[in-house]
């Protein structure tokens, strides 16, 4: 029996560079100007805030964040996701000297279930609350499950998976994944950029499917109806 | 994730609310002032309050209410300090970086693919779901289906992208279809070098007979 395609209720897929950032370069007109963003776009481009220590930007879809030690990219309308995937590439090629210690590509993505009873079941064949849980506090429920694994292949790194109770839909769960790489001490101030960019192209379809991965086994291996 | 080596003063322009927090909190004489969810997504900016006199900015807003007089510029003479007019009066308030949405998008389809040919009416272009989909899925468009930045970036080969999903706007579901060309960075040599390996080594295996 094939088994049914679900579709996520919303998703959102963020990308975190940790580095060494000048917020203040991540202005609509320098993305306008490189032909990063359509004239159009950086037009009706929202600054939330701009200055030497942060840059806060909605364009294009894409709300930017930047602060020193931190440059985040997220969408919310997930067809937006190669969009923003060539804002970040261009970013790391024109700005190739930017010392960037490791990015994670983070997608996330909401999930109704056909029920209540089926939603417990989910959380207690995840966290089984026998034999610790319920024998410390009553009513025990999983609030949060973090698994995390290691990576190998050409980007190694670890891989965290989230599952929780969806904050928006109810009965729902909320996957998320954090797909990260930490670039080499030793080429930090060299060619952190050029690999960051090779770890973006060449991961990118696999990270950014895992919350939709996460979710898929769920529902694949625990079925509403068997015992 | 937020950089909790650096000293916390209050007087910076920005600073993580959780750090402000953890401060604060560490501090037995300093009455808590917010809680927020442990998530570190969240900015602390001052900002000018919008009423320049008395305590209170907006309590419907998310600005918080640090008690005390407002500021007040001075300048000093011979004659001692003349009080000059109160400076703007700034609050610190909290920016979420990740924002409840207001609106969703459930996405349906995306397929990635090339523009194959195209005049100054119609395109036709390739598409995949998958790298690996066969077989694959072709096209026709009008070029006004594009942006007319993009109808300006038209050319055989480029990339595109064609998304099918519902955007829901409060209690409206609309079924929405999106094409738009790729602005990936040019190729570097690497890559075109590396292209060009691929498709000898490709033409070599091709079992001529």
């Amino acid at each position: 029996m094939a088994t049914p395609e679900y579709h996520p209720e919303a998703e959102a897929l963020e990308v975190v560079l940790l580095g060494s950032f000048n917020p203040a370069i991540f202005h609509p007109e320098w993305f306008g100007c490189r032909k990063i963003i359509a004239e159009e776009d950086v037009q009706v481009a929202k600054l939330n805030a701009m200055s030497r220590e942060v840059a806060d930007v909605e364009l294009g879809g894409i709300r930017l964040v930047c602060i020193n030690d931190r440059l985040s990219l997220m969408v919310t309308n997930v067809s937006q996701a190669p969009r923003l995937q060539d804002v970040l590439l261009n970013i790391l090629a024109l700005l190739s000297h930017l010392p960037i210690t490791a990015c994670g590509i983070n997608p996330s993505a909401h999930f109704r279930v056909a029920d209540t009873d089926y939603w417990h079941k989910i959380g207690h064949r995840l966290a089984p609350k026998e034999p610790v849980w319920n024998s410390l506090v009553k009513q025990a429920g999983m609030r949060s499950l973090l698994i995390e694994g290691l990576r190998e292949g050409s980007f190694p790194g670890r891989t965290h998976l989230w599952v929780e109770p969806s904050a928006s839909f109810n009965p729902g769960i909320f996957t998320r994944a954090n797909y990260d790489y930490t670039v080499a001490k030793d080429k930090i101030h060299t060619e952190a950029a050029a690999i960051v960019s090779e770890f973006v192209k060449s991961e990118w379809t696999t990270a950014a499917a895992l919350a939709k991965l996460v979710a898929e086994k769920i529902f694949s291996t625990i079925h509403r109806t068997d015992a | 994730m937020p950089n909790t080596q650096q000293p916390l003063t209050l007087d910076i322009g920005v600073k993580w609310t959780s750090e402000v927090r953890d401060r604060l909190s560490a501090d037995p004489n300093t009455r808590p002032v917010f809680d927020l969810p442990g998530d570190g997504g969240h900015l602390l900016v001052w900002e000018q309050a919008k009423a320049l006199t008395g305590g209170s900015v907006d309590p419907a807003s998310d600005a918080f209410n640090f008690s005390g007089p407002p500021p007040t510029a001075s300048a000093t003479t011979s004659a001692g300090s003349v009080p000059l007019r109160p400076l703007p009066r700034m609050v610190p308030k909290v920016r979420p970086l990740a924002r409840v949405q207001s609106d969703r998008y459930i996405l349906l389809k995306k397929y990635e693919g090339v523009i194959l040919q195209h005049d100054a009416e119609t395109f036709k272009a390739r598409f995949a779901e998958n790298a690996n989909d066969i077989p694959i899925v072709e096209a026709e468009f009008d070029t006004q289906e594009l942006s007319e930045s993009d109808q300006k970036m038209l050319v055989d080969g480029a990339a595109i992208v064609w998304t099918i999903g519902y955007q829901h706007e409060g209690s409206m579901r609309k079924r929405e279809s999106l094409l738009y060309l790729r602005r990936l960075p040019p190729w570097t040599d690497d890559e075109v070098e590396d292209a060009h390996e691929q498709t000898q080594k490709m033409i070599r295996e091709i079992p001529w007979s």
